[in-house]
């Protein structure tokens, strides 16, 4: 034994004896080394040519989906440069296959929309008062360019007090306002899940002000799907609020008939002397009025981020510094009450052209929307693709 | 090493060795060149994709990655007021 381990620990320096054997293990080891770097180096090349392949069946899907358009069902065979794409029209979604040079196949689904978005919701904050949008930043836009709600979806949709995700808080406004309000207040109840249930039309209405709380200063919720909520009341931000896609929230402020906007200069919560009107007439309704915002209130955070997308009907109220992380719309002015600031973050703004957002009136014609990718170009061979792949029930996101 | 190893036998290592590490500082140069041209092309994918999300028209920014992309060519469409990047076939 002891001659056997002798052997072993001696076998290096024995290796070492003659040059030769040393140079060839030092030339083998560079080899190595060579061969691991090149066939990393070709794995990152390979890397970017699939997805360099990936953009460029995009872009030939796209032009071929537009070129197509949505006007005539059924099936069309497009070349779109050196490309060959097969455009699937149907009742609610076109889909596109892309045939690539190497064999593989792309495939792209968009959902088919009515019409274009308001251009308004193609900047961070828009307003047709230039006061407003010095005070905000953005974009002062014209009538044309504003968003209207479909009054049909509006009428049928569900009400905040009898869908879960919602619901009555009588005692929220007295916590934060001298005196509460006159109308009633509904919180958002985030379920355990943290999903907020979407009804089937994308909207629902609260019948009254509708108030953004927590404990922590921060309301969190989920939406799986776009979700407009029409607030006939006014919109009280007393927590930042963020929302954790795929679906987006959509806060509409309205002023319901009887009820009556008005700029709250000494930010009271209640129309008092000195408050601006801003529609002709006399006051009418609750004192509180209606179709305003309020960022900041008391007991709430020192600083807001608000994350949803907003159309304020009636004036923005701002009493904290306030971050725009969605676009959002002013079609009134801005009050900006002590410390109060508002401005807009690095918010990506929507493509109104290929985008959709429910209970909107839409503008122009019928057309695909932006295309998602099904499945990697490299994930879907040519051969033994299931053909139900280009009839989604549904536009994923 | 052996005091008793050959002249040429030195010198045959002395060679392997060589050949090996110039092969490996070859490869490793071509490697560097290879992740330089790489390094460009995904920063113009990156800005295909810019220009894919936010179409504005601009002939200066599709210039940046014109001719980069497996050599095809692409042009600004319109069709119904909507913008969009046509790739055409090669020239």
């Amino acid at each position: 034994v002891k001659s056997l381990v002798w052997r072993v620990l001696t076998a290096p320096r024995r290796w070492c004896e003659s040059p030769l054997p040393v140079a060839v293990l030092g030339m083998v080891a560079c080899l190595l080394a060579g061969v691991v770097q090149v066939a990393a180096a070709l794995g990152r090349a390979e890397t970017v040519r699939r997805e360099v392949a990936a953009e460029l069946a995009g872009l030939a899907a796209n032009a071929a989906a537009l070129e197509v358009g949505v006007a005539q069902p059924g099936r069309h065979t497009v070349a779109v440069g050196e490309q060959v794409v097969d455009v699937e029209v149907g009742e609610r979604v076109v889909a596109c296959a892309v045939r690539t040079r190497d064999g593989e196949r792309a495939r792209f689904v968009a959902p088919v929309l009515s019409g274009a978005l308001p251009a308004a919701f193609g900047h961070r904050f828009a307003s047709p008062d230039p006061a407003a949008v010095a005070a905000v930043g953005g974009v002062v836009v014209g009538p044309d360019d504003l968003p209207t709600l479909v009054p049909e979806l509006v009428a049928a949709a569900p009400r905040a007090d009898r869908w879960a995700g919602f619901r009555r808080d009588p005692g929220v406004a007295l916590m934060r306002l001298e005196g509460g309000t006159e109308r009633d207040d509904h919180v958002v109840a985030v379920p355990e899940s943290g999903t907020l249930p979407v009804p089937a039309a994308g909207v629902v209405v609260v019948p009254g002000h509708l108030w953004l709380t927590s404990p922590t200063g921060v309301l969190r919720l989920g939406l799986e799907r776009d979700l407009l909520v029409v607030v006939e009341g006014n919109l009280y931000a007393a927590a930042s609020l963020v929302v954790e896609g795929p679906g987006r929230l959509l806060l509409w402020v309205a002023v319901p008939a009887g009820q009556t906007a008005f700029a709250d200069r000494d930010g009271n919560g209640r129309f008092s002397a000195g408050d601006r009107l801003l529609a002709a007439g006399p006051f009418a309704g609750a004192l509180e009025g209606a179709g305003g915002v309020y960022f900041g209130l008391p007991g709430g955070p020192p600083e807001l981020a608000f994350g949803a997308l907003l159309v304020a009907v009636g004036e923005l109220h701002v009493a904290a510094p306030t971050t725009l992380h969605a676009p959002a719309m002013g079609l009134s002015g801005v009050t900006e009450l002590g410390s109060g600031r508002i401005r807009c973050g690095e918010s990506e703004v929507l493509d109104v052209q290929r985008d959709a957002l429910p209970g909107l009136q839409t503008r122009g014609l019928p057309r695909p929307g932006r295309l998602l990718p099904m499945a990697p170009p490299s994930a879907v061979p040519v051969a033994g693709v299931p053909e139900d792949l280009l009839y989604a029930g549904t536009p994923g996101r | 090493v052996k005091a008793s190893a050959g002249r040429g036998e030195r010198w045959a290592a002395f060679a392997l060795l060589a050949c090996g590490v110039l092969g490996w500082s070859f490869l490793q140069h071509r490697v560097a060149d290879s992740d330089a041209a790489l390094a460009a092309r995904r920063t113009q994918l990156e800005q295909l994709r810019v220009l894919v999300a936010v179409p504005n028209g601009s002939a200066g920014a599709l210039d940046a990655v014109v001719g980069l992309l497996d050599g095809r060519p692409l042009r600004w469409s319109e069709r119904d007021g909507i913008g969009y990047l046509l790739p055409e076939a090669r020239p």
